[in-house]
């Protein structure tokens, strides 16, 4: 299978890289602050006969949400694309016996693969979180529970579908713009947009994508009464416009590609 | 047989400024190809077209006997290319880059090895190749080019950054090559770095092929038209005998003459003897390749 080949040359590619590093810096750093926050106040935390884990992953998601994933995703696709601008690398990939689009989709799997990796990470280092509480704080009771329960998977599924808006609208502007400034600037200004409309509980938050990661679940930090979340069998709206940027954007770019001159 | 095969090929980055206007090139089979011009010239255009990176807005290319967009982009499993400066990913080793082409190119890992031996760069196989000097790059961009044991192998500039015995060292694994039977397409602006070891030629200018053929038809151009200088005693009497257009008073004595053919100038000192003009020197202005490619691309510099 060409792509898998494609893939694991895309993944070569990303090995030490300092954003790949960042991923564990962003895990790290929330796992802490999760720690610090539940260590501080544990009458916050322990409730008897209730799982501790969904209320750690909570946090850790809620905090991952709103201020984490979308500039990890903004930094991670810029960063990713400006490797090949910056080494005029797509000149020797448009040659190689395979359509363009082979190469485009093949980045676009490896990116969605690193913030898949990235959110497992999450997993791991909050499960861990949780095991080094318990350790200092057996009343919370986090031994007697399955850390990796469904619904802690459950909401970074849903965060990683929030997020490929994003991912698509990012990966237009590497493609188009050769720089790293121009859509890594874009993507923190629209960030900072997104948690404004977010925030302010704007109904224009459903149609901007980086609003989504912030209001695709209620976490209790912002009061959602304009914004309407209407929760189908299996994604919520929020999700569906995500999807549908994605597929706008990843359409879009595919075409551009295909169909560009390359100087 | 063609290898590559250019007919009528037009192109343009921006309306009414062509940058190729109507090239056709014919690059035979186990050949090595040199396609010179000055900078600008479209040289390194023409490269990429013959590549797919840009699409020609009139004519044909084909490559191997069939249209490149026939057979696109698996003809690509038999070129391997070198454009311009290569292209490394700086923060990763000599064996990671190749890696990376052996999985794009869907070739086994053991190929790298033998590459890194015939570019001379096993000792630095796991070192970033930031830190290589520009030979050192351009040599594993050559290897990258290499790693599929391509058919026809395209190198734009190939000698750029690299020192003298480096130079001899790509001539060396150039000519290896074409042993092999590969068909090499080596484009550049300086002849005298091709010339040793090219079979046939290519001179572009401003988007126009103006030459194309083996070395030795370039060598026939030598004894065409050539300058020559004569010291007589009258030269202005010498002038007036000599049925040529092209021919210039320099001093009294001195007078030049372009003669079209080498054989015409026995003619012309017979004459001035017949006429008793007293010749003291006759010295024709030798061209050698260099002046040669100079005065057909009409280049003061190049």
């Amino acid at each position: 299978m060409k792509i898998v080949q494609y893939i694991q040359a895309e993944l070569i590619k990303l090995k030490y890289l300092p954003i790949m590093w960042l991923s564990g810096v962003v895990v790290f750093t929330v796992s802490v602050i999760v720690f610090a926050a539940h260590f501080l106040d544990i009458n916050s935390v322990a409730e008897l006969g209730k799982n501790p884990w969904n209320k750690i992953h909570f946090a850790g998601r809620a905090m991952y949400g709103v201020f984490i994933a979308t500039p990890f995703v903004v930094l991670l696709v810029s960063a990713a694309l400006y490797l090949e601008h910056h080494s005029n690398m797509f000149k020797y990939q448009y040659t190689v016996p395979s359509n363009r689009a082979y190469i485009f989709f093949s980045k676009v799997i490896s990116i969605l693969l690193v913030i898949l990796f990235t959110s497992l990470l999450f997993i791991i280092g909050l499960t861990v979180c949780g095991y080094i509480l318990d350790f200092f704080l057996p009343e919370m009771e986090f031994r007697y529970y399955n850390p990796l329960n469904t619904e802690a998977i459950k909401m970074l599924l849903h965060l990683f579908v929030a997020l490929l808006g994003i991912v698509g609208i990012q990966l237009f502007l590497s493609f188009y713009f050769k720089g790293f400034l121009v859509p890594a600037g874009f993507g923190v200004v629209a960030f900072i947009v997104g948690l404004i409309l977010g925030g302010s509980d704007s109904p224009l938050a459903l149609y901007f994508p980086y609003s989504y990661p912030i209001i695709v679940k209620d976490f209790g930090m912002f009061r959602y009464e304009k914004i309407k979340i209407i929760e189908y069998s299996i994604l919520n709206n929020v999700q569906f416009h995500s999807l549908g940027w994605f597929v706008i954007m990843i359409l879009t770019t595919t075409i551009f590609e295909t169909k560009k001159n390359i100087t | 047989m063609s290898i590559i095969q250019l007919e009528n090929i037009h192109f343009h980055y921006r309306k009414n400024e062509p940058v190729l206007s109507g090239i056709n090139i014919n690059v035979p089979q186990r050949s090595i190809y040199g396609f010179l011009g000055a900078n600008g010239s479209g040289k390194t255009t023409t490269i990429r077209l013959i590549l797919g990176l840009l699409k020609a807005k009139k004519g044909t290319i084909n490559l191997f006997n069939e249209n490149i967009k026939t057979t696109y982009p698996d003809h690509f499993n038999k070129v391997g290319s070198l454009i311009e400066n290569p292209s490394l990913y700086g923060h990763l080793s000599a064996n990671d880059n190749l890696r990376i082409w052996a999985k794009y190119f869907g070739i086994p890992a053991k190929r790298i090895d033998k590459v890194l031996d015939l570019v001379r760069l096993n000792v630095a196989k796991f070192k970033k190749t930031e830190d290589f000097s520009t030979g050192m790059k351009q040599r594993l961009g050559l290897g990258i080019a290499l790693l599929h044991d391509p058919a026809l192998v395209i190198l734009d500039e190939p000698t750029n950054g690299l020192d003298p015995m480096g130079i001899i060292e790509l001539r060396e694994v150039l000519n290896r090559l074409r042993a092999e039977g590969k068909t090499i397409l080596l484009s550049s602006h300086i002849l005298s770095e091709v010339e040793k070891i090219v079979t046939k030629l290519g001179i572009i200018k401003n988007g126009q092929i103006v030459f194309e053929g083996d070395l030795s038809e370039l060598q026939r151009l030598r004894h065409q038209n050539i300058e020559v200088l004569f010291k007589v005693t009258d030269a202005q009497k010498a002038l007036e005998l000599i049925p040529l257009k092209e021919k210039t008073k320099i001093s009294d004595t001195q007078f030049q003459i372009i003669v079209e053919e080498e054989n015409i100038l026995p003619h012309v000192i017979r004459k001035l003897v017949d006429a008793e003009i007293d010749i003291y020197s006759v010295s024709p202005k030798a061209k050698n390749l260099e002046s040669m490619f100079l005065s057909i691309t009409n280049e003061k510099e190049i």
